[in-house]
């Protein structure tokens, strides 16, 4: 189809207009607007800019669904370069899961294709009635209503959408599900693969109900004729990118055929287990009995069996090294469901007491097809069967429960709502959340820094948040001191290394590499360096990091969040865990001096 | 839990059990991806985790930073008990930072072995890099 068959408002043109902008959509009169960057946020991208937006636009005490919340889209400071594996889109709002600050973000061209067309920032704003279609491209943005994809699966429309509008090499794809559609406070913002699969999550926090609030259902991005990302410094920018290269290639987990590539991030659900800290029927023991059952070997070695041969992963989106992306199959050899990461088979699988890979992998499959987050979707079902729903393990009645989340049925949107509120519903006191977000795959209890990390993370309960906030990292040097405030030097400098990460626009698995291979850490500053022409030193990515988690602790604090909030559930203080039988004991002042 | 109830034990030797994983499978009997793949290997007062792999067979060099005893991050000097359970992971699936883990008792949790015995360094490649620098 043709502009001419598109309806709604006028074509709002980019043609003239220096590159790097925003781009304003306001939802209730369906108007788009672009504007120059604001002096302030010069040098800013990725979570640094959305939560710099959300902070500064955003009423703290609005209400997520609400017209006064908003949705940004950012790609990171060398997303849309030849930098390897820095393809990540940053999205931020007032999350209606968690009623702080979120940004989720996710591994997609569209990020690319977002920021080769100048838009460095893309703004949702109000609220329309019905369900639309937003198109950007060189010419513009354009709407059209998109009522008539309701309640689909995403499998079902995204092909028709890629036909539509000139297919893989010239679109790429942002939309909700029916979860979304639905506001549930589970729901994600989905982004298609290289492949067109619409897989990949911008997964936490319920950033897909905001969107669903908006009335916006799909954001179809097209880059044809851009002009690209200037680069300031192209000799800084070249021996920066040649540097993170060379890391990511040497690495024993991020190169080609190691650890990420080969097993995927379910490699991980044999060493967690073996280490007593895998949560298995919702967070009652470290260890699960079926753990190899549904663990990154068993889905290289399943697929061997199923399809004949070697399958090794994919990339998520253009240009990264990793390629860390599964594909599970049938027992006759077709693709069932992809990506089978280590948070949902472990979500999906362990913490629901389910071996069976085929019913995880559906499961999966279903999530991404209704737009929800397996991490929260896991633990809402877990919770239901702690509440009598379900028996633990009963994977033909959980796949049914998903099923219910995706016809909006009463009981699949108290599930659809996240653990929490199942917890509510079923009255259940066993709920392994922070901030109303239930907890990934870690147990706290079991490993002390994450649990940290969860407890006074801006986002909830987030693995993601700071990798190695850990109390156990001085034990390399000798006894730990749990008052030794090194702690918490050590503790807030990963908190704001991964801030800076995600302000990038890389993985945050480059993080395995730049931080064992020192030449990678000082590569992704040159990178940065090079597009911007700033002169970053290592120093600098403490001090932004810190400037993108105080603008997140200011957004908390003006929401109505204190200390109070950052601590993690009552039952970890006094159910030890199995198998080290270990309680949560880390002081509540120790949490509160992390950020001080 | 499972460690004991399907195995059986020789009456005259003290063993402790290897969960292995990766391509280090093949030490045990049952090398199947979505079994337990246990050795048995005996033990003698003193051992420490690095005479008992190379008791095992295994190279030293093919192990990765995942090395856990008891559930507890642990290295090649670190003590082993009789009844320990060793877990086994190759140099390709390192996915976590070491310091994810406690070694020995530092994260407040009661030690099967009781040793507690200092983290040292463990010859492991990574470890000497690790970290905040």
């Amino acid at each position: 189809m043709t502009y001419g068959a598109m309806t709604g408002t006028k074509t709002h043109s980019l043609k003239g207009e220096n590159m790097d902008r925003f781009l304003r959509i306001n939802m209730t009169n369906r108007t788009a607007k672009f504007e120059p960057v604001p002096a302030q946020y010069k040098d800013r991208a990725g979570r640094w800019l959305t939560s710099s937006i959300v902070h500064d636009e955003v009423p703290a005490t609005c209400h997520p669904l609400g017209p006064n919340n908003k949705l940004v889209f950012s790609p990171g400071i060398v997303t849309g370069t030849s930098s390897p594996t820095s393809s990540r889109i940053s999205v931020g709002g007032k999350s209606p899961l968690t009623g702080g600050i979120k940004e989720a973000n996710a591994g997609t061209g569209w990020s690319r294709r977002l920021v080769r067309l100048g838009i460095r920032a893309l703004i949702i704003e109000g609220k329309a009635d019905g369900l639309w279609l937003l198109k950007i491209d060189k010419n513009g943005a354009q709407f059209e209503a998109a009522d008539s994809h309701a309640g689909a699966r995403l499998s079902e429309v995204y092909p028709p959408l890629f036909t539509r509008f000139g297919g893989l090499k010239t679109v790429d794809v942002c939309s909700i599900g029916v979860a979304g559609e639905n506001r549930m406070s589970a729901a994600g913002i989905c982004f298609n693969d290289q492949d067109g699969r619409p897989t990949r999550y911008a997964g936490r926090g319920g950033l897909g109900a905001v969107m669903g609030s908006k009335g916006l259902k799909f954001i179809v991005v097209d880059d044809a004729g851009a002009e690209g990302v200037a680069i300031a410094k192209q000799d800084v920018f070249d021996a920066g990118r040649k540097k993170m290269a060379a890391a990511l290639t040497e690495h024993a987990i991020t190169k080609p055929r190691g650890a990420l590539n080969s097993y995927g991030t379910a490699v991980l659900v044999n060493i967690i287990n073996e280490a007593g800290a895998l949560p298995t029927h919702n967070f009652r023991s470290g260890r699960f009995d079926g753990a190899a059952k549904i663990a990154g070997e068993a889905i290289f070695e399943g697929n061997k069996e199923r399809t004949g041969k070697e399958l090794y992963n994919h990339a998520c989106s253009p240009g990264c090294i990793i390629q860390c992306s599964n594909t599970w199959h049938r027992p006759d050899g077709s693709e069932h469901s992809s990506c089978v990461e280590y948070e949902s088979a472990w979500a999906l699988g362990a913490n629901c007491g389910i071996d069976n890979l085929d019913q995880v992998a559906e499961m999966n499959l279903l999530c991404n097809e209704y737009g929800l987050d397996t991490i929260e979707i896991g633990g809402a079902i877990a919770v239901a069967m702690e509440g009598g729903v379900a028996a633990f393990g009963d994977g033909a009645r959980a796949i049914e429960l998903v099923h219910e989340i995706g016809k909006a049925t009463p009981l699949g949107k108290i599930l659809g709502a996240g653990a929490l509120v199942t917890g509510k519903a079923f009255g259940v006191a066993r709920v392994p959340h922070v901030k109303g977000q239930n907890m990934p795959a870690y147990e706290p209890r079991a490993i002390k820094g994450i649990g940290m990390t969860y407890a006074i993370s801006t986002m909830g309960a987030d693995h993601t948040a700071g990798y190695t906030i850990a109390p156990e990292m001085l034990g390399v040097s000798g006894k730990l001191d749990p008052l030794d405030p090194n702690k918490t030097e050590l503790a807030r400098a990963f908190q704001y290394a991964t801030a800076f990460i995600d302000t990038t626009g890389h993985c945050l698995f480059i993080a395995f590499a730049i931080l064992d291979i020192a030449s990678g850490f000082e590569g992704m500053v040159e990178e940065c360096n090079g597009v911007l022409g700033t002169n970053w030193t290592a120093d600098d990515v403490g001090r932004i990091g810190k400037e993108v988690l105080d603008l997140e602790l200011d957004f908390n604090r003006k929401a109505g969040f204190t200390k109070a909030d950052d601590r993690l559930p009552e039952f970890m203080t006094y159910e030890p865990l199995p198998p080290h039988n270990v309680v949560w004991d880390v002081p509540d002042a120790e949490l509160d001096k992390v950020f001080g | 839990m499972e460690r004991g109830a399907a195995i059986r034990r020789p009456l005259t030797f003290l063993m402790i059990d290897i969960h292995l994983y990766g391509k280090l499978r093949h030490f045990a009997d049952d090398s199947a991806t979505t079994a337990q793949s246990i050795a048995l290997v005996s033990w003698q007062p003193g051992d420490t985790v690095g005479e008992i792999v190379t008791r095992l067979g295994i190279d030293q060099t093919d192990l990765g930073s995942n090395v856990f005893l008891n559930g507890r991050y642990a290295n090649l000097q670190t003590p082993v008990q009789d009844g320990d359970r060793l877990g086994l992971f190759p140099d390709d699936m390192q996915l976590l930072y070491k310091w994810y883990f406690a070694p020995q008792d530092s994260a407040g949790a009661p030690s099967n072995n009781g040793s507690g015995a200092p983290e040292q360094d463990s010859g492991d490649p990574n470890s000497a890099k690790d970290g905040e620098k």
